[in-house]
């Protein structure tokens, strides 16, 4: 009785955690739109937030001079407002271009022939800066800006490239800078920047302050919980990634069930085959080839990578036939785990006491039906752990699958993690949802292990 | 009435492993219908694998076993039937341990006999109580002790309605205690006139119910006769010697 409560405790938890899961991405998911807004606060909040982000001189110089103008404002879903602005910003690029080789030239030993110091540079280099900035125009472009509500207020969806482009691609230059090794000096020879150049200056210069997302407001841990939360977001929720992983764990199910099947079917057949060959007295030519034959299968496939061997069917025969990749990938892992199981089971039927076989036929059993209701069942008991064993490490397997493109749960990850440049969260997910169908699926085999187990002892 | 007509008959039998080492040489033995032979012989004698050889459980090299006229040996004869006719009852049981009681002998006449399931319930259930294991019908053989399965071994053959029953050592892997219950269902059998091949080392059990004793030693029959002929007036010196050595 005991054992049955503890059964229905632990599915009964399995099943509210997965319940919170789902809550949890419902709430985020479906809760309504944002909060009514109109255009002049949704202008003064994004001016605001963006003259935030500047924590250098020169980008505060920029800050002042841009100015974000929102012509148009919509809700979007998830609690996404979606502002279509006109941005007047500094193009820094067009700006700067000119001044390259003036600024980089101001090394410290070829320009002076003596040594300034690293301050004294930066401080010469930002007034140069300072007023080219001050005495340029401003540019305008449209650019679309989304803004998202938190529990904490109105958030930016300012991605790098969103800022770099409020100011003027001051990131850009940064990196293009960082990158030259080489400057044209006034008489028009190449020369090398050394390692401690005025450039390193121009960097501390033009930094922004990216990482403005998470209020710095509460406890370390609200502001952890608030950063989860983020990302969770960010990753998973926006534009309905937990879709594809959904999607791809219906294809990792699919693709595992039906090679289980064809394992199953694949290993007890061959399994039968050899166990009949090995048991046979007389030599039959037929069933010496079958032998072989299921031999040769078994080694090549144990000898060999399920990867190397999911890429050649593919790849190799699949592909060109135009067979869909799924069916490739059933096939593969089918063949791939029906060796394992044959041999499995074929220790289960070797390990079954020979007096079984000698009551069966000596009840007028033939040596199918012996088999059927005598040796299989009992053979079918004995290497269930080991069977599950095998369909468990199958279930991961078809994780490789990703290799010839099918869209299974490893797939659906590894979209995830190259479309947010994130590699901890669909990682974790992706070991979480393996682990959990691991677990629920040799649960189900010790309940049918148990069961069985009650007929003895 | 028909007490005369040859059931079993074997013909030269002889066994070899390997080509030199001989279990069973030149047998010739009769079986008469109704009739209840016992086998005695140390061990290693080859009466065990001459009483397996009868149902071609061990494939025998040489010689003919003939079962109600059919030759058992010709590779043409459908063994499947012969083996229905013939019950086996072996020393480690075998019974069918994922399987209850009942399941156990009922599975051969439903599946090889095609008796519908309540009357082949019906008729182990009546056999169960014949040798008192009306109550566990639906045990596990492992739930049994030693003797009980050993009956529930007998019935199990009994169920396909045998011709012969052969017993292979059926008291060897009891325990002292129990041997008395097996060996009064196979006495109570006897009585009915069932025909039995029973190999076994309980002299007292072939005294008492045997017809015809055999003694076996060397895979060869070294003398046959009615228990008194065996056990008081035998005139070989191997069977005095291994009797003395039994009794």
């Amino acid at each position: 009785m005991s054992a049955k409560k503890k059964i229905i405790i632990g599915l009964i938890s399995v099943l509210i955690a997965i319940g919170l899961i789902f809550i949890g991405i419902y709430a985020l998911n479906s809760s309504s739109k944002a909060d009514e807004t109109d255009i002049p606060t949704a202008e003064a909040f994004v001016n605001e937030e963006f003259d935030k982000i500047a924590v250098s001189q020169i980008s505060k110089l920029i800050a002042e001079k841009n100015t974000i103008k929102v012509d148009e404002l919509s809700y979007g879903s998830q609690k996404n407002i979606i502002l279509e602005c006109r941005i007047k910003t500094v193009d820094l690029h067009t700006l700067l271009s000119p001044h390259y080789n003036e600024f980089l030239g101001t090394s410290p030993k070829k320009s002076t022939g003596m040594y300034k110091s690293k301050s004294d540079l930066d401080r010469e280099f930002r007034e140069k800066l300072t007023a080219l900035i001050s005495d340029c125009d401003t540019t305008e472009q449209k650019a679309t800006l989304t803004l998202y509500q938190t529990d904490s207020g109105l958030r930016i969806f300012a991605d790098k490239e969103t800022a770099d482009f409020i100011y003027g691609g001051i990131d850009k230059i940064r990196t293009q800078i960082l990158g030259k090794t080489h400057y044209t000096d006034s008489d028009g020879t190449e020369r090398e920047i050394g390692s401690t150049n005025i450039t390193r200056g121009l960097v501390e210069c033009f930094k922004l302050r990216y990482d403005d997302r998470v209020p710095d407001t509460g406890s370390r841990i609200v502001r952890m919980w608030n950063s989860f939360k983020y990302d969770f977001y960010r990753i998973f929720i926006e534009d309905a990634r937990w879709e594809t992983i959904f999607t791809g764990l219906w294809v990792t199910l699919k693709l595992t069930f039906f090679a289980l099947i064809i394992g199953i079917f694949l290993g007890f057949l061959v399994a039968f085959i050899r166990c009949t060959a090995i048991k046979l007295k007389k030599k039959n030519f037929l069933l010496s080839l079958l032998d072989l034959i299921c031999k040769l299968y078994i080694s090549i496939i144990r000898g060999t990578p399920a990867m190397v061997q999911i890429m050649i069917i593919y790849f190799v025969f699949f592909m060109p036939m135009g067979v869909s990749k799924f069916v490739a990938a059933v096939v593969c892992f089918g063949l791939n785990s029906g060796a394992y199981v044959a041999e499995i089971v074929r220790g289960g039927i070797m390990s079954v006491d020979e007096g079984q076989t000698e009551a069966g036929r000596s009840l007028g059993f033939g040596y199918m039906s012996t088999m059927f209701y005598i040796i299989l069942p009992q053979a079918f008991k004995a290497v269930l752990p080991a069977l599950a064993n095998e369909f468990i490490v199958l279930l991961k397997e078809t994780s490789i699958a990703f290799y010839i493109g099918l869209g299974d749960l490893m797939y659906s990850v590894n979209a995830i993690r190259a479309a947010t440049y994130t590699q901890f969260m669909p990682l974790i997910a992706a070991a979480l949802i393996y682990l959990v169908l691991v677990l629920v699926l040799s649960k189900l085999v010790s309940i049918l292990e148990r069961r069985l187990r009650n007929n003895e002892r | 009435m028909n007490d005369n007509k040859v059931v079993i008959k074997t013909q030269n039998l002889s066994k070899c492993f390997k080509s030199t080492i001989h279990a069973l040489n030149n047998v010739n033995a009769e079986i008469k219908k109704g009739e209840v032979v016992v086998v005695i012989g140390p061990s290693g004698s080859g009466k065990s694998t001459f009483l397996r050889s009868l149902t071609r459980l061990e494939e025998p090299t040489g010689g003919h076993i003939y079962f109600d006229d059919i030759d058992v040996t010709d590779h043409k004869t459908d063994l499947n039937m012969i083996r229905r006719r013939m019950g086996m009852v072996f020393q480690q049981f075998n019974l069918f341990p994922h399987m209850t009681v009942l399941r156990n002998m009922t599975l051969a006449p439903m599946k090889l006999l095609k008796m519908s399931k309540t009357e082949a319930e019906e008729k182990a259930i009546s056999l169960l109580k014949r040798v008192g294991l009306g109550d566990r019908a639906n045990a596990y053989p492992s739930q049994l002790s030693g003797g009980q399965k050993q009956r529930v071994a007998i019935v199990r053959a009994l169920c396909m309605n045998p011709e012969v029953l052969l017993f292979d050592e059926p008291t060897s892997a009891l325990d002292p205690e129990m041997v008395g219950e097996v060996l009064d269902v196979m006495k109570e059998l006897a009585k009915e006139g069932m025909t039995m091949v029973v190999v076994t080392h309980e002299m007292g059990f072939a005294r008492e119910v045997a017809d015809t004793v055999i003694f076996m030693d060397n895979g060869e029959i070294l003398a046959k006769g009615t228990p008194e002929e065996i056990f008081e007036k035998n005139e070989n010196q191997r069977l005095r010697d291994f009797l003395r050595k039994v009794l």
